[in-house]
């Protein structure tokens, strides 16, 4: 994968690991001067590799827009919070 | 000693003292309740403000403290100290304290010239000085007023006078009998004295009462100060704890006292003890002295005495503190003055050697102290010689033991610190060579030069501490010595030139050096540079080349001193030694042996480096003065009428000097022949007859050897063969006086004749290569090549027949053991001149091979079998394993004599025992003979197997054996012997090469051979690359040698690995395999060969230098000296070179990310053929690799993982790797895997370690080989840190860690037993099994390594700390409430590890009684507190 590093590798490989069907999920940077990641995925039973990668992919967007749903509404929460004991 | 005075009831003077106390106190706020001193205030305004301040109970700010004098700190110091003061005198005057406070908490100022200083008996200036040197924080420290409640206080006495009366001098004596005062004292403390006695009379009739007051004051405890003690009467409380201890102390037996002290003892601090046997020695030594004192001190001592322990403990601490004083140092001088004290009557009259007259003024009265110099010195202690004493010598350098006693007359004796022993240390030396007296110093110079030339010799090894050499080195002798080079007296700078002689040269070094010249190879020898330790600066690591060419830059920045300390010649020529002794030569024109001395240093220092032979040869007319002065074109006979001078005269030291500097180079050499004049004295010295040379017959036959000796030099650069045609028929001349020279067996003669002959042996050389430089030259057609010799083959052709002819004569002179000696020693050279010839004759045009074979049949079976067979021969061979450096290392002396920055070849003694180059040492002769052999088989391939006799001989058999269980280390004293066992080690192997496959006899020892060529290939020296080379393409890789690979050895191993498998019960397909693997790595041994030899290629340039060496290919040669000694050609762990060379390439710098494709082109081969090597070593040559550490084993196989990301899933790779791991593995070498020791080249497992763990989880695919490797460190015997780094940071492993229990075949045991007993780790096993990262199914070695961990933890019953304790409460109580049932089952009903189970534990069925109730109870505590 090109112009990604430990951002995006760490957070993946730990999605992918989640996969039941996945026996290894391994990344690796592949110098500290490039920004590029090799990406190292095995599975069980015929699966082919795409699969739990894009799967992982699309687990990891749920995650993090999950993450900003409930921390945008917990800002809004906490914004009406602040503005109410003004008025 | 002396208390300070602080009463309420103060006249006005001493008021006025305290009130700088209180006025500081004030000042600092502690106390502004109390009103500051104006000085307008009336005495009574004080002394109300006093009592308020009192009747406050505010604590005083500021205490006062009178502070032990820290010069006083030593034991044996304070006796001095105490003893000496003791002695003044101390006036009391009691209204008056008698001394001023004591402020000074400031460190006291030390004065190093105090000692020296003429001190006055009663007061010492400094001392008074220190003691008014007040600062200011000296007052505004602690300070504490004393109860002085009950001190005596006596007013002022009223006197009619208003001043003291006038004392008159002569009224002193008549008033106080001078045998009523203690010892000295002056007059004015007699007269107060007097007067107090006086007093006393008057006031209380009973004269008794000054001695019950002084035994008052002493008789109190000197432990119990009272200092803790409140209320008024603390000092009157003292006395009576101090009368109570001694009632009780009277009360006991004397078996009871001692074992209250043994108690005591024990329980105590031993510093206390030590402060309090301090404390009694000061007391008893100060009140030793005087008579009057002694009652009270016994009293004292034995009110003591159950603190102390003994009296005669007492002196042996004190004893023991002085020998801790140190070696080498003098005894403090105060047990001197006791001694003496002691010891010594007072002077009377009649000692006076003169009576005083009558009419003489002034000397009617006799004055002792003034007449103590006079006194006899005391004898030499007679014993307590145990403790370690100043080392004194006598003028010849011998040790004077400190027990002798020498008659002064000697001359020995001197006003040092210990007068009464004879002889010189070396402080009082190095002091005495600075003196202003030139006597003196040449003396001392000339002792130091005794001294110097007595500790090479190895004569005060067992008798001194430490090496004499290196003391006397870093005391900065080399200074002194070139400082006194300097003196312009003659006899002076002479001595410092035999003094520097005697700390540079070794004489014996040089007659082995010597002795050894005509051996094969024997004009070479090492620098002798001491082992450069880089200590090069960590700043300069980061920098790129260009920024690391300022090191010479560095090197001249480096003061003289540093330079000297690393590196003695170089510290000298830096000094511009070369310069001095070239002015020495010129100008001074000293005596002869001076001369000699300089020759012998100038030759050490270029045998020191090439660098340093140029700079001989460029110093300034120095090489012009040895020339003219010393190697002159003509000279007169010697007259026995002219005073001795070597000026004129040709002198052998001269020449030998030329002939080092020819051996340290070409260019050298070619300067000292061509531009010296070298080659003109050369032909007028050797033209003639020894005998003919107008000189006496042992010089000139010494000289002529020199000659002989340089010629050879030069000729084996291609050199000054001109003159060997000119010379050719003196040189016939003197081959032909063999037998006269045979008859005398005059060593000279001998010498002579071996030195001609390596002078024979080079020209052949250089001769043989006549016909390639012409060719060369007519090819190269104006191009730069070197010109042909002068000699051509033609030219040496006429002398084989006749040196042949003598060896024919010399062998059967053997049987007469008149000459065998001598002999002996010339028969090496013969045979080296034989290789030569026959090794030069093959590569000639000329060369008709059936004419030679014929030759050589003959030459074999006339001279070398009769030879071989000859008792003497057959004889010598017993003395190989004794006479060997390999396998003698233990029993050779260790010289520590040596300065590591002053390298010697430590030869002292090197007649007198068995060793290489000892009379009786087999290896020149067998070396010859090996090397004839090699040369003759290479031409005549037929004749090898009449040569099997020496391999297959018993001594040589078992020489061999010792070697290849040896392990020599490397070292300047060691190495130039080494290097010629190396040479006949490695022709034996040669033999062996060509008679294996021919000879079955010899094919039976090939494992034993191909062993000792694995031994001796790391053990190589720079500037035998040619030899490694030549083994590693020949025995080392060859079939042959590896018997056991063709006669079934796979199929064996095969039987051997299956046997294991089913004592282990284990089923692992991988095992089976090794023998596969073997079978296929015996049949690529060619490539595996051709593999590390391209992984050795940069070696490349150094093998071509030394093959040209070893070949004599002299025109090519660019110097005789060997490379430095920095260490071994070949690193031992050589068979890992292609796998750290892939690593060093590929992973280091690339985080091991990159595929095999990737790769350099043949990686993946490179590291097959090298696995397979490995393989077939650990197999069946265990004992090859023995010298590189299991851990460093299985770091350097790490790289097989770390240097790319796929290398280890290639098929061939990961069979060998699991074959080696099998092997690494197997029980009894799992045990001797200590990981805690850090392999050479890294700076810990753990680091290499941590690396592993990345790669695995980055790159592995759950690969079950490398998952093995990851979890052979997790055992519980190494270092939890490990285990830490896998559970703490790379938790995300044990996802894909599958390896199963059976796929490792390490037992499950030691990684359970002992329970882990970290708390940290036992913290993480727990995490990663509840939340889920550890699972049975993903990594179940590891989850029965945690469930075992954790389920002991919480079952233990053994007390713990604490926190250890909660923690176990709270885990126990968390497994209870686990959802998971398998994982909780698990946990609480783990019972034992069992490997074949398929879950790898059995379980309870149900709990244990115990545990349960166990568990009952944590729960229910837990419900009380919950509750």
């Amino acid at each position: 994968m090109h112009d990604e590093d430990h951002t995006l590798g760490n957070s993946l490989r730990y999605m992918i690991m989640k996969n039941p069907e996945v026996e290894f999920c391994g990344y690796t940077i592949t110098h500290p001067s490039e920004s590029k990641i090799n990406f190292r995925i095995q599975t069980r039973g015929g699966v082919p590799a795409v699969e739990p990668l894009r799967s992982g992919l699309n687990d990891l967007h749920d995650v993090c827009q999950h993450v900003l749903n409930t921390f945008q509404a917990r800002v809004a929460e906490f914004k009406e919070g602040q503005e109410q004991p003004m008025e | 000693m002396t208390v300070n005075y602080f009463g309420h009831e103060l006249d006005y003077l001493q008021r006025e003292m305290l009130l700088v106390p209180i006025y500081f106190n004030n000042y600092n706020g502690n106390n502004r309740m109390l009103r500051r001193p104006k000085p307008t205030d009336s005495e009574a305004d004080l002394l109300r403000e006093q009592e308020r301040f009192l009747t406050s109970g505010a604590p005083s700010a500021a205490s006062m403290v009178r502070r032990p004098d820290k010069r006083r700190g030593e034991a044996g110091d304070a006796e001095g100290a105490d003893s000496s003061e003791n002695q003044k005198d101390v006036v009391t005057i009691e209204d008056l304290p008698d001394q001023l406070p004591s402020l000074t908490p400031a460190p006291p100022k030390k004065s190093r010239f105090k000692a020296s200083h003429v001190t006055f008996e009663d007061e010492d200036a400094g001392e008074s000085l220190d003691r008014h040197d007040t600062h200011i924080s000296a007052v505004l420290s602690r300070i504490v007023e004393r109860d002085t409640s009950c001190a005596t206080i006596s007013l002022p006495v009223v006197t009619g006078l208003a001043f003291p009366k006038v004392l008159h001098r002569s009224e002193t004596s008549t008033q106080v009998p001078s045998s009523s005062s203690k010892g000295k004292r002056s007059i004015f403390a007699r007269q107060i004295a007097a007067q107090r006695l006086k007093e006393d009379k008057t006031l209380k009739p009973s004269s008794s009462e000054p001695r019950a007051q002084i035994l008052r004051s002493d008789a109190g405890s000197r432990l119990v100060s009272g200092e803790g003690l409140q209320g008024p009467d603390s000092s009157g409380e003292t006395l009576r704890i101090h009368q109570e201890n001694q009632a009780k102390l009277q009360a006991m037996s004397k078996s009871e006292i001692v074992e209250e002290q043994k108690k005591l003892l024990s329980q105590l601090d031993p510093r206390l003890v030590e402060f309090i046997r301090s404390r009694k020695s000061q007391s008893t030594v100060s009140s030793g002295s005087s008579s009057e004192h002694a009652a009270a001190a016994a009293a004292a001592a034995a009110g003591t005495c159950s603190e102390e322990g003994p009296p005669a403990e007492h002196t042996e601490s004190r004893e023991s503190c002085r020998t801790a004083a140190g070696s080498g140092q003098s005894p403090p001088e105060a047990e001197m003055e006791e001694e003496t004290e002691v010891k010594s009557p007072p002077f009377t009259e009649e000692d006076l050697p003169v009576k005083p007259q009558k009419e003489w003024i002034h000397m009617d009265t006799l004055e002792p102290e003034k007449l103590e110099w006079m006194r006899d010195l005391p004898s030499p202690r007679k014993k307590g010689t145990k403790k370690a004493m100043q080392a004194r010598f006598d003028f010849t350098g011998t040790l004077i033991p400190p027990s002798e006693d020498l008659p002064t007359h000697l001359g020995l004796h001197h006003h040092g610190d210990e007068p009464e022993r004879a002889g010189y240390s070396l402080q009082e030396l190095f002091l005495l060579s600075r003196s202003q007296l030139i006597q003196q110093r040449s003396l001392a110079l000339n002792t130091l030069a005794c001294i110097l030339t007595k500790a090479r010799g190895g004569v005060y090894q067992s008798v001194l501490k430490g090496s004499v050499t290196s003391t006397l080195l870093d005391a900065g002798l080399l200074f002194l010595l070139r400082f006194a080079l300097d003196d312009s007296i003659e006899g002076v700078m002479s001595a410092a030139v035999h003094a520097l002689k005697a700390l540079l040269v070794c004489a014996e070094d040089e007659e082995c050096l010597d002795c050894t010249f005509s051996w094969f190879r024997g004009l070479a020898c090492f620098p002798l540079l001491p082992s450069s330790q880089e200590e090069e600066d960590e700043e300069d690591e980061g920098l790129d080349e260009s920024m690391r060419e300022t090191a010479k830059e560095k090197e001249e920045r480096k003061s003289d001193y540093d330079v000297a300390r690393q590196d003695v010649v170089k510290g000298l020529l830096r000094m511009k030694l070369l310069p001095r002794l070239r002015y020495i030569l010129e100008v001074v024109r000293p005596s002869p042996r001076a001369v000699q001395d300089v020759l012998h240093v100038l030759t050490r220092v270029a045998r020191h480096s090439s660098w340093s032979a140029a700079q001989v040869l460029d110093c300034p007319r120095l090489m012009e003065t040895v020339m003219s002065e010393f190697l002159p074109t003509s000279w007169t006979s010697p007259s026995a009428l002219s005073p001795p001078s070597v000026y004129g005269r040709p002198v052998a030291d001269a020449m030998k000097l030329l002939r080092v500097l020819a051996t340290s180079g070409r260019h050298a050499c070619a300067r000292l022949l061509n531009s010296l004049g070298v080659r003109e004295r050369l032909s007028c010295l050797l033209s003639a007859e020894p005998s003919e040379l107008l000189m006496e017959p042992n010089e000139a036959l010494r000289i002529a050897t020199e000659a002989y000796r340089l010629w050879a030099a030069a000729a084996a650069y291609g050199q000054a063969c001109q003159l060997y045609i000119d010379l050719y028929p003196a040189l016939v001349r003197t081959l032909q006086a063999l037998n006269s020279i045979l008859s005398t067996s005059d060593p000279l003669q001998l010498h002579r004749l071996s030195a001609l002959l390596s002078l024979l042996t080079q020209v052949t050389h250089t001769a043989g290569c006549h016909q390639e430089l012409q060719a060369g030259m007519v090819r190269a057609q104006g191009e730069e090549s070197p010109p042909p010799p002068p000699v051509s083959w033609g030219h040496v052709t006429g002398l084989q027949p006749l040196l042949l002819g003598h060896l024919k004569g010399v062998v059967k002179g053997l049987d007469n053991p008149v000459q065998r000696d001598g002999i002996l020693t010339l028969i090496p050279a013969y045979l080296v001149y034989l290789q030569a010839h026959y090794q030069q004759l093959s590569r000639q045009t000329c060369f008709k091979p059936v004419e030679t074979l014929q030759d050589l049949e003959l030459l074999t079976s006339e001279v070398l079998l009769p030879l071989l067979c000859h008792d003497v021969v057959q004889n010598l061979m017993k003395n190989l394993r004794s006479s060997s450096v390999v396998c003698n290392l233990q029993s050779s002396p260790q010289s520590p004599e040596i300065a590591p920055s002053l390298p010697g070849l430590a030869c002292s003694g090197w007649r007198d025992r068995p060793g290489l180059a000892a009379p009786g040492s087999p290896f020149p002769l067998l070396t010859g003979l090996g090397l004839v052999f090699e040369t003759i088989t290479e031409i005549h391939k037929g004749l090898s197997r009449k040569f099997s006799g020496l391999l297959l001989s018993e001594p040589v058999i078992g020489y061999l054996r010792s070697c290849s269980q040896a392990t020599p280390t490397l070292s300047h004293s060691r190495s130039w012997l080494l290097r010629h066992e190396h040479h006949f080690l490695y022709l034996l192997l040669r033999l062996a090469h060509r008679l294996v496959p021919v000879e079955p006899e010899v094919a039976k020892h090939a494992s034993l051979y191909h062993q000792v060529a694995l031994v001796l290939l790391p053990w190589l020296l720079p500037g035998s690359e040619y030899l490694a080379h030549e083994l590693l393409s020949t025995v080392i890789f060859s079939k042959d040698f590896i018997s056991e690979g063709h006669s079934g050895g796979p199929e064996a191993v095969e039987l051997g690995e299956l046997q294991l498998h089913t004592q282990l019960h284990q089923t692992s397909p991988s095992l089976q395999t090794v023998g596969a693997l073997l079978r296929e790595a015996c049949t690529q041994l060619p490539s595996i060969r051709g593999c590390y030899l391209t992984h050795l290629a940069h070696l490349e340039q150094s093998v071509i230098t030394s093959r040209d060496l070893f070949l004599g290919r002299n025109p090519w040669i660019g110097s005789h000296l060997l490379p430095e000694l920095t260490g071994p050609t070949l690193p031992s762990d050589w068979p890992f070179i292609p796998l750290i060379g892939l690593y060093e390439r590929a992973g280091a710098s690339d985080g091991g990310g990159l595929a095999v494709e990737e790769l350099p082109h043949g990686s993946l081969q490179a590291v097959t053929h090298c696995l397979q090597w490995l393989l077939l070593l650990e197999v069946w040559r265990e004992e090859a690799l023995k010298v590189v550490l299991p851990v460093a084993k299985l770091a350097r196989l790490s790289c097989v993982f770390l240097c790319s990301s796929d290398l280890f899933l290639e098929r061939p790779v990961q069979r060998l790797t699991w074959g080696l791991f099998r092997l690494l593995t197997r029980g009894s070498r799992l045990d001797s895997l200590d990981l805690d020791v850090p392999p050479p080249g890294l700076a810990s497992f753990q680091d290499l370690y941590s690396a592993l763990l990345a790669q695995y989880e980055a790159v592995s695919f759950g690969d079950r080989l490398f998952g093995c490797w990851v979890l052979l460190p997790l055992q519980r015997r190494y270092r939890a840190s490990m285990r830490l780094a896998v559970f703490g940071e790379h938790v995300g492993m044990l996802r894909s860690l599958g390896v199963t229990l059976d796929q490792l075949s390490v037992p499950i045991e030691r990684f359970t037993s002992p329970p882990e007993d970290s708390l940290p780790l036992l913290r993480l096993y727990f995490r990663a099994l509840v939340t889920g990262t550890l699972k049975l199914s993903w990594c179940p070695v590891l989850y029965v390594v945690a469930v075992s961990h954790i389920n002991s933890f919480v079952f233990s019953q053994d007390a713990a700390v604490q926190e250890v304790e909660e923690a176990r409460l709270s885990m126990l109580r968390k497994i209870y409430y686990l959802t998971d049932e398998v994982l909780k089952n698990h946990l609480l009903l783990f019972r034992l590890t069992q490997q074949h189970l398929q879950l790898g534990f059995d379980m309870y069925e149900q709990l244990p009684a115990i545990r349960a109730k166990r568990l009952e109870t944590v729960l229910c505590l837990q419900d009380d507190s919950g509750a």
